[in-house]
């Protein structure tokens, strides 16, 4: 009992020598004015075009971004312009079919911020997904996916895996000739159990940088529980150097977002005089092919 | 940009030869001219209760009216001319001792001071003549006394805190012990443990510096117009030196404060020729967070921190003329956790970080106008993670270890030459075999046995200086020196010629005028991504990618000693900085799968300022009065290499005012009061001001815009400590009980701004509010 007590006694003690304290303070500098902000994805194969346009909003005050209505977009492609139009909230369409190497240019003029631009090409083509097997080891429940993809060597790739689980299935095909990396770090897929909404933490980005040859092995550390009865897909997307870009900087700010020790992160923006990203890709999705294994 | 580049370091080599050159003929001419007519007093000063040697004592001929300092070693050597000499030597808190005497020869002459308290007095009478006259600036000695007796956190006096109050010099933050001198970075600070490099000096993620205040005998800071002897860091040179130990008879000392206690004795082995200083301090925090720790998380978790360090000297007289030194540091923080799950799972962790310095230095007076002083040296700064988890269900184990730190091994040799009675020279070379272990990760189990991270990189440094302490006319008085270093690493090898030159003007016996100038290079960089200091911060090399750090500062400035009253100091600065380090946005050294100097970035910054100073060592109520005004500026706009967009921005240390008042009223032998004020500009911080909506493929509720880099301002900081010493004298020994309450009003300062979720405000995370302590120490 009295040592039960002297314990007691010594916590208090190092909580009120260690006593911190939170509290409110006011922001007391000056507010800055909003930032028009363009997020725009061109999908290869897609017919529509979507341009959301949003404005900022101070960070102490909460709610929804505020719609931009009355802005004038227009797309240029290949040498025509393509006026869009607004069809709801801040949601600007156009209807066309995009192809592989299409050269766009997106402009939008809003009253009072004058005109942003951006410019992106759409990826090259539909990434090539040779295989998707996953090891599941049968005591642990871990699994190991071995993606097996074709890599063009005639320009840099940027790729995106996502990893999630629906009813759905396709074929497989082999190689002997890959590479591989292994990814245990933050960047690791792991899926969420209800998916089929991706979270962040979950997709893995990453360039052809790491990869000499035209078929590459890429070994993911996916699952710590996998349930056999679940059907198990990958998203495989051809993405640009721009959304490469944000998506990389978007994890850093995420992660950097919630630690007080980092420097903050600027998301990264090729929207000139404003903010959010042109972004394109070009995606496949192939059924994950589970292939039970065991130490024993 | 290449050909300025060229131009400058061709101006720089060339105005490094000529000033050399100019240095070395004059002392050589002087030599010749003037070598028959002068004769050499020269000794060492020691305390006459201790036999501890004295730094910066003043030597003073009143005949010739020439006077000189006793170096580190409280060894001296004043060239005057033959004939009558009338010799005083004094020292702030001593009894002067004069000598007058008729010289045909030189002379040796050994003096012991009588301590002021010793002789039953409390008003200290000496004066400090070294800031006026002397020609080194931007320099400040830190008095001992006002260390020990003033208000301290936790009871533990520190030795980082109180130069922290010095004007030019800046904390990191609440408590914390990081330096941040005339804009430069925690890195550019270079700490010297009696002569020997010291690569982590903080413990308890910088709470508490590694400085065990009780085996101190001196300390000196350089903030600029540093002298050639030193290289290596951009922005200041901590110069520490410990006691030797009592010669004569033994003492010591024992304290017990709020979460350490210290032991400290000295003592003759061979009285009056071999003596041994050893002091140690280990703090029992850990008894403190264990039942804390269990009692919050409820389980079976043993877990716990503390820290200590040892520090050890022993000196050997073998005569007058040469001197033995062996010295050791050791210091360590541990965290430790266990988890102890029954038949489930255990693990256990195990954290240390620390140092190790140890060095055997010898001295040797060759003549009376040539002193040596040759050392080999080792200091090693190591930071440990160990983390053991075995899974008893399915026989799993995991072995983690991480492992960083750098190590030196070092031969130097140093002479002070006084070839005549104008010039004092000092010259030396030092060669330093420096091994960095970036990062290495050792992954074992059941499943996996592998190595990762970077290998070990070896580099080796020489380093050559000179520098003349030459008085052109009674009223001019100059240090020119060079230093040049190479610097080889990974088959690359760097090099550089340093500049130096300090000038002082006396315009009568109370006004100084001094400028000075100095180019320093840093060939090593600490990669640290946090605002505090963490264990795993990393020492690295330069590299081809990451080039050396250089910095060019001038300073000029004013003093004046009012006698008897204070001595007033201003001082103006400008320092332009190229190849400072930054990491990237949101980039991380551990785990990272890129080498650390594709995760940095290199840019420039400058920094300016004035700092005012009025300081009183004589009297009953002794302290300083300090301001500083400064602003520090980044740019890193190099390709491939911006940061905030390329354009201008504040460092994170950038603060337009730092003010510091330190006071200490002796009432009488048996109390003394102290209090310390510090206001400071609140920290620069990076703040996004605007939310807005990310792209919708990406499931995240919103983004945050940065419009600039260290774009807000904490509230400002501000704080008023006060302590009480109790001091009773016993028959074999005294005590002292000390008293702190710190920041005695209670302000909440800021340590932290973040913003809370869904609040329309910030919030602010405030450390250490009203702290009061207790400290008992007994002296033997």
């Amino acid at each position: 009992m009295n040592k039960r007590f002297l314990h007691i006694a010594l916590a208090v003690s190092a909580l009120l020598l260690m006593c911190s304290c939170v509290k409110e303070v006011e922001f007391t500098g000056e507010e800055t004015s909003p930032q028009p902000v363009v997020n725009a994805l061109v999908a290869e194969g897609d017919t529509l075009c979507n341009v959301q346009i949003t404005n900022s909003m101070f960070f102490l005050r909460h709610g929804t971004f505020p719609f931009v209505t009355d802005a004038g977009v227009t797309l240029h492609c290949n040498g025509t312009d393509y006026p869009l139009a607004l069809v709801h909230d801040s949601v600007y369409t156009m209807h066309r079919i995009f192809y592989a190497g299409d050269e766009i240019s997106l402009s939008a003029t809003i009253p009072n911020h004058g005109t942003l631009v951006s410019q992106t090409v759409v990826v090259p083509s539909q990434p090539i997904v040779v295989d998707a097997v996953a090891e599941h080891n049968v005591e642990t429940g871990n699994a190991f996916l071995t993606l097996t993809f074709c890599d063009n060597r005639a320009q840099r790739n940027y790729y995106r895996i996502l990893v999630y689980h629906t009813a759905a299935d396709t074929s497989a095909i082999t190689s002997e000739n890959y590479e591989y990396i292994s990814c245990y770090d933050t960047r690791t897929v792991v899926m969420d159990a209800d998916f089929p909404s991706v979270n962040l933490g979950t997709d893995l980005l990453f360039s052809d940088i790491h990869f000499s040859t035209d078929t590459c092995k890429l070994k993911i550390d996916f699952l710590s529980s996998l349930q056999l009865e679940n059907n198990y897909y990958v998203v495989f997307q051809n993405i640009s150097e721009s959304m490469y870009k944000y998506g990389s900087t978007l994890n850093s700010y995420y992660e950097s977002r919630n630690s007080p020790f980092s420097e903050p992160v600027q998301v990264f923006t090729n929207i000139d005089g404003g903010l959010g990203i042109l972004a394109a890709k070009a995606e496949v999705t192939r059924k994950i092919t589970i292939v039970p294994v065991s130490r024993r | 940009m290449l050909f300025k580049q060229i131009h400058k370091h061709r101006i720089f080599h060339i105005s490094a030869i000529v000033l050399l050159s100019v240095m070395l003929l004059s002392a050589a001419r002087g030599a010749v001219e003037a070598a028959p007519r002068l004769i050499h007093v020269s000794g060492t000063i020691t305390d006459a209760t201790s036999g501890e040697t004295m730094v910066g004592a003043t030597v003073w001929d009143s005949i010739s009216r020439k006077g000189t300092t006793s170096n580190v070693y409280g060894f001296f050597s004043l060239a005057v001319p033959s004939g009558n000499v009338a010799i005083r030597v004094s020292y702030v808190g001593y009894q002067s001792q004069s000598f007058t005497f008729r010289a045909n020869r030189d002379t040796i002459i050994n003096v012991k001071l009588q301590g002021s308290l010793s002789l039953k007095t409390v008003v200290i009478t000496a004066e400090r003549e070294h800031d006026l006259k002397g020609v080194q600036m931007s320099t400040v000695d830190i008095p001992l006394e006002h260390i020990k007796s003033m208000p301290v956190l936790f009871g533990e006096a520190d030795v980082v805190k109180t130069v922290q109050l010095m004007p030019g010099v800046q904390s990191g933050g609440e408590g914390t012990t990081g330096m941040y001198v005339r804009g430069g970075g925690p890195d550019e600070n270079l700490y010297l443990l009696d002569g020997i490099p010291m690569y982590n000096v903080d413990h308890a993620f910088g709470f508490f510096s590694a400085f065990n205040p009780d085996a101190i005998k001196n300390i000196t800071l350089y903030k600029g117009s540093f002298p050639a002897r030193f290289s290596g860091r951009l922005s200041s040179i901590l110069d520490v030196y410990t006691n030797n130990g009592n010669d004569k008879s033994y003492h010591g000392s024992a304290s017990i404060g709020a979460i350490a206690a210290k032991i400290s004795v000295e003592g003759p082995i061979i009285k009056e020729k071999t003596t041994f200083n050893f002091s140690a301090r280990r703090t029992y925090l850990d008894i403190f967070t264990r039942p804390a720790i269990n009692i919050i998380s409820e389980s079976d978790i043993d877990a716990g921190y503390n820290f200590y360090d040892i520090n050890g000297k022993i000196t050997h007289k073998f005569n007058d003329r040469s001197r033995l030194f062996a010295n050791f540091y050791l210091g360590n923080d541990v965290v430790s956790i266990g988890l102890d799950e029954g038949s489930f799972s255990n693990m256990d962790m195990r954290y240390v970080w620390g140092n190790i310095v140890g060095s055997l230095r010898w001295n040797y007076m060759i003549n009376p106008k040539l002193f040596s002083n040759l050392t080999a040296s080792y200091t090693r700064y190591k930071n440990n993670i160990i983390f053991d988890f075995k899974d008893n269900y399915g026989a799993n184990t995991i072995e983690f270890q991480y492992k960083s730190g750098i190590q030196d091994l070092a031969l130097r040799a140093d002479f002070d030459y006084l070839p005549t009675d104008r010039h004092n020279i000092k010259f030396g070379i030092t060669y330093t075999f420096h091994t960095f272990i970036p990062d290495v990760l050792v992954l074992q189990s059941t499943d996996f046995d592998t190595n990762m991270g970077a290998e070990p990189t070896r580099a080796h440094e020489l380093n050559a200086y000179a520098e003349d302490n030459w008085e052109i006319t009674s009223w001019l008085k100059a240090n020119i020196g060079l230093n040049g270093t190479l610097f080889h690493v990974n088959g690359t090898t760097y090099s550089s010629l340093q500049p130096r030159v300090g000038l002082r003007f006396l315009a009568n016996d109370h006004l100084s005028f001094k400028a000075g100038y100095a180019h320093m290079t840093q060939y090593i960089h600490l990669l640290s991504t946090s605002n505090v200091s963490m264990p795993n911060d990393l020492w690295v090399p330069a590299t081809e990618k990451v080039q050396p750090m250089t910095s060019d500062q001038v300073a000029t400035g004013a003093f004046y000693n009012i006698p008897n009253v204070a001595e007033l100091s201003a001082e103006a600065y400008y320092k332009y900085m190229t190849n400072l380090v930054e990491y990237k946005d949101g980039a991380s050294f551990m785990f990272a799968d890129e080498t650390w100097d594709n995760m940095v970035c290199s840019g420039n910054g400058w920094s300016y300022g004035f700092e005012l100073m009025a300081r009183r060592t004589v009297g009953k109520i002794t302290g300083w009065v300090a301001y500083t005004w400064s602003k520090t500026e980044r740019l890193f706009d190099r390709e491939g290499q911006t940061l905030n967009g390329g354009k201008v921005f504040p460092a994170k240390y950038d603060r337009r005012h730092d003010v510091s008042v330190v006071l200490s009223y002796k009432i009488n032998p048996k109390i003394d009061l102290s209090a310390t004020w510090v206001f400071s500009t609140g920290n620069a911080m990076t703040l996004g001001l605007q939310n807005y909506k990310p792209l919708a493929d990406f499931n995240i509720d919103y983004l945050t815009y940065i419009e600039s880099r260290n774009n807000y301002r904490m509230p400002n900081y501000h704080r008023l400590d006060v302590s009480a010493n109790f001091n009773r004298q016993f028959k074999h020994g005294s005590r002292t009980i000390n008293i702190s309450i710190y920041n005695v009003y209670n302000r909440q300062n800021p340590y932290m701004l973040y913003q809370n979720g869904s609040g329309t405000k910030l919030k602010q995370l405030s450390v250490f509010q009203l702290i009061p302590s207790i400290a008992y120490t007994y002296k033997f």
